[in-house]
């Protein structure tokens, strides 16, 4: 049993289930928040901060992230303030002179009024978000994906940036990121995804020839839901 | 020697009473300091030369040798202190040993050149007249010098483990909490929050399983208060730690320690396992109804691991990076359970807050600021190492009677605190008390107790520039803050520095420290700025003076100082002989000439040249 709490926002009283995330009951009530590193699918990393929002603290205001902050009754948020406005868009300049190409960057910042940068461009197609290796733990559960070195040098990459060994090719994390920036390739019978350095071989349906996923990734299921040892060995079509 | 439990008040009292019994308070003590820095200037071989000549004169009976932990002046090791006169030698070499035995020790002689000689040249004879020690209130530091790291029993005699059967036996957890709430103890760790006041919300948690950790990262470039504390002291924060576990009813602790400190694992080490053969750790400790035993975790080394919610990560296994709180980790830390994580230093204080009590810690300090703080203290200053001050001490108190003034009598500049991402204060405000918020409010912060002091040959733009590049290199990279609007700064604050500055510049710095300071996960980047803000606030005329004139003030901005040869010049050549890349010509007994075009800053000419020929510019 949940119970139902009050939260102020902006001044507006709004009713929501207690432990939920902020974001959430901001979007379910059509207060709009801007946000780049959140998805449905996998738990909120709060790090790419242009979800903040100022929450009241003994008598002041504390800026902190919407998509991880779990409400809690009386909490009372701003979520437009000139300076949540001024941050916003410095966080989007510093996103835009990292990912210069990257749409999703390009149109969010037009969105909060960010046409240029000030800062020198670069054309780094990885935003951070975290959503591959997220991905990758939470909903494939493998973690064969991490993040490698620190500050500015931080890069999401396979470990020791050799082969990732324990990938099975399923491409999730290839399908969650945002920009594009993973980027997978299948030929010859074989997928392959360069970022990971991952070259998996596919496997084809006996009966009607195309691939069907990497033999990886079908073993990988077949033993995790315990599936009869021939049970990938025909395509969906072509399965009785 | 096996030890018997002590499993009762009583126990522990007589044990106490017959250590006590078993010493002579006149008994000749000679101290050797063994701490880190007098490591590093040869006091192995003092203690090697000490006991060969004890033992060699026939005197290990009379005269006892004690290896302790720092005495905090360690820039003039290798120290030894022989009490119970505390006559105080500096500097000593095995060579001076056997001098030392006969002279001193044996027929009260003097050297005088292992004295200490202060300002009017006079020699100092005792410890606690030197000046850098006359000012200080080394409550908790002051232990260091009298106890034998590596025994339990040496801490017992001095009355340690005295406020663990009061806080065990005689008060209940609330009273506990209420003892330390009252003495207005804040953490030393950094953040300055009211440690009564964490142990009072972690207590008040219903779960079953809580634990407690000591933050012994240390990351701080330069400081090593922690670490002379853990080296030097061990048991004050076992104490510490089981003081708290009746408070908030935790049985288990983590020491998280920082690799490069093998001194204070040993120490540590040795120490919990002397703990448990008292019976001070294990089960129904001094027969109260509280388990406790600790586990010593060795830190991976990185400075953001420091970072609480870090370190708990690092100590689950997890890669060592922050996350947003809340959750606070007295709600949910390690393992998802209540945890109360505090610094080495704030450990220390308890054991002395229960047994004077909170009245008496109370009593030292400013309103909001209360008991003494370890500094070290680093720069351009005569006298460097760890100081322990009453908090509401002035800076220049520190900076001129402690630290002895700036190095060969040059200007003061500014005074960093809190370390690399405290702020720079400048000369007028020498008068601040240490005190958490006057220190924050002028825009800079305790934090874990780093003091830099510098002379005007230090730029400050160049300052600001290096701290930023340094906490850029750690910030963790996990939010886009830190990690690309520190990139970002210190690409502004080089610019600056080659020249290259913008008026612009100083306006996006500020902007972008206001949403570095917000927006970031951790306090890394929450108090990351500093440095900058500090510095445009106090120093602006030199971020203009780089931006508009190209002219850095203090002349160590390569890019934009020259070298310039003047009248003086008598044409030894000697100049000529020492430049790297043969920009100076000349004739012998003329003028010579530097070519810019060659010349690459490096000031060694300037040094090389008898006749102050050399101009910079
Ligand atoms: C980047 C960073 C590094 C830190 N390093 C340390 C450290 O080395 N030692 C420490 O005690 N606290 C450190 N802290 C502060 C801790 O997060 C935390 O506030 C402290 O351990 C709490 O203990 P206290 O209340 O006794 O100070 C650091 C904080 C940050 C943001
Ligand atoms: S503020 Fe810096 S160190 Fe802290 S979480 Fe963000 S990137 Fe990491
Ligand atoms: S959406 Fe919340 S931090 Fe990225
Ligand atoms: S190590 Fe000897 S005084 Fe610090």
């Amino acid at each position: 049993m949940t119970k139902e709490i009050t939260i102020t926002v902006d001044g507006r009283k709004v009713k929501a289930a207690e432990g939920l995330y902020l974001l959430d009951v901001l979007k379910r009530n059509n207060i709009y928040v801007p946000s780049l590193c959140h998805h449905d699918q996998v738990h909120p990393y709060g790090v790419c901060r242009i979800c903040i929002v100022e929450m009241e603290l003994n008598g002041r205001r504390k800026v902190m992230s919407s998509c991880n902050l779990k409400i809690a009754d009386g909490q009372v948020f701003h979520t437009t303030s000139e300076k949540l406005t001024k941050e916003r868009k410095i966080l989007m300049e510093l996103m835009l002179a990292r990912s210069s190409g990257a749409k999703e960057v390009i149109e969010l910042a037009q969105r909060l009024g960010v046409e240029e940068t000030r800062f020198p461009k670069e054309d780094d197609g990885c935003i951070m978000c975290g959503l591959c290796v997220k991905a990758c733990e939470q909903v494939v559960g493998v973690s064969a994906i991490g993040f490698e070195s620190r500050g500015p040098n931080r890069k999401v990459s396979a470990p020791f940036d050799v082969e990732a060994e324990r990938c099975i090719g399923c491409g999730s994390c290839v399908f969650i990121c945002p920009t594009n920036f993973i980027k997978m390739e299948d030929k010859n019978h074989v997928r392959k995804i360069p970022l990971w350095h991952v070259e998996l071989k596919m496997k084809q349906c006996k009966s009607c020839g195309p691939d069907i996923a990497p033999e990886k990734q079908l073993e990988y299921i077949r033993n995790k839901v315990k599936l009869p040892e021939n049970f990938f060995d025909t395509c969906l079509n072509c399965r009785p | 020697m096996k030890r018997q439990r002590l499993n009762s008040q009583e126990s522990l009292k007589k044990y106490r009473e017959a250590l006590v019994k078993a010493r002579d308070p006149n008994q000749k003590v000679i101290t050797v300091c063994g701490g880190t820095g007098c490591i590093a200037y040869g006091c192995k071989k003092v203690v090697e030369a000490f006991k060969t000549e004890l033992e060699k004169q026939g005197l290990t009976d009379k005269v006892k040798l004690l290896v302790t932990g720092c005495h905090g002046f360690c820039e003039r090791g290798p120290l030894v202190v022989i009490r119970p006169e505390n006559l105080f030698y500096q500097r000593v070499k095995a060579e001076d040993v056997p001098e030392v035995i006969e002279k001193t020790v044996k027929n009260g002689e003097l050297i005088e050149r292992l004295q200490y000689e202060g300002k009017d040249k006079k020699k100092i004879l005792k410890e606690e007249d030197i000046p850098f020690y006359a000012k200080q209130q080394r409550t908790i530091f002051g232990f260091n010098g009298y106890v034998d790291p590596k025994s339990i029993d040496d801490y017992i005699a001095i009355g340690g483990y005295s406020a663990l059967p009061k806080a065990l036996l005689e008060m209940t957890s609330e009273k506990i909490i209420d003892e330390v709430k009252k003495s207005g103890l804040r953490g030393r760790g950094g953040g300055g929050f009211l440690t009564g006041a964490k142990w009072e919300i972690c207590a008040a948690q219903a779960d079953q399983t809580k634990y407690i950790v000591c933050n012994a990262d240390e990351g701080d470039p330069g400081a090593y208060m922690d670490r002379s504390v853990l080296e030097g002291n061990p048991h004050s924060i076992i104490e510490g730690m089981l003081i708290c576990a009746k408070a908030i009813g935790a049985s288990h602790a983590y020491v998280y320690v920082r690799n490069e400190y093998p001194l204070a694992v040993e120490n540590l080490g040795i120490a919990i396992e002397q703990a448990r053969e008292l019976g001070l750790l294990g089960k129904k400790i001094l027969g109260s109804d509280v388990d406790f035993d600790i586990t010593v975790n060795r830190g991976g080394g990185a400075f953001v691991c420091g970072e609480e919610t870090a370190l708990l990560n690092s100590l689950m296994g997890k890669t060592g990076e922050p996350h947003q709180k809340p959750p606070y980790p007295a709600i949910s830390g390690l393992f998802g359970k209540p945890t109360i994580i505090n610094n080495v230093e704030t450990w220390a204080n308890v054991p002395l807050i229960i047994s004077k009590g909170s009245a008496w810690f109370a009593s030292i300090g400013t309103e909001k600021s209360k008991g003494t703080k370890i500094f070290s203290l680093v720069g351009k200053i005569n006298n460097t190492g760890l100081v322990e001050v009453p908090m509401g001490m002035t800076l220049r108190e520190i900076v001129y009677d402690i630290g002895g003034g700036i190095l060969k009598d040059k200007k003061f500049k500014a005074i960093q605190t809190g370390g690399p991402s405290g702020g720079c204060l400048p000369e007028e405000k020498l008068d601040l008390m240490v005190d958490f918020d006057k220190l924050t409010e002028a825009g800079s912060m305790m934090g874990s107790g780093g003091m830099i002091v510098m002379d005007e040959s230090t730029c400050m733009v160049d300052l600001a520039r290096y701290f930023i590049d340094f906490l850029k290199g750690e910030s963790c990279g996990k939010c886009t803050p830190c990690r690309e609007g520190l990139k970002q700064m210190s690409g502004i604050l080089n610019r600056i520095c080659d020249g290259n500055g913008t008026e612009a510049d100083i306006e996006t710095l500020k902007d972008m420290s206001e949403t570095v300071k917000d927006a970031s996960i951790c306090a890394l980047g929450g108090t990351a700025p500093n440095p900058v803000l500090s510095t445009i606030k106090y120093f602006r005329n030199e971020y203009e003076a780089h931006i508009r004139d190209k002219k850095c003030l203090a002349h160590t901005c390569k890019k934009l100082i020259k070298f310039e040869i003047n009248q003086k010049c008598t044409g030894c050549t000697r100049c000529v002989k020492t430049c790297p890349t043969t920009a100076i010509s000349g004739k012998v007994k003329t003028v010579h000439n530097i070519d810019q075009g060659k010349c690459i800053q490096c000031g060694v000419c300037v040094d090389r040249c008898p006749f102050e020929a050399i101009d910079v510019d």
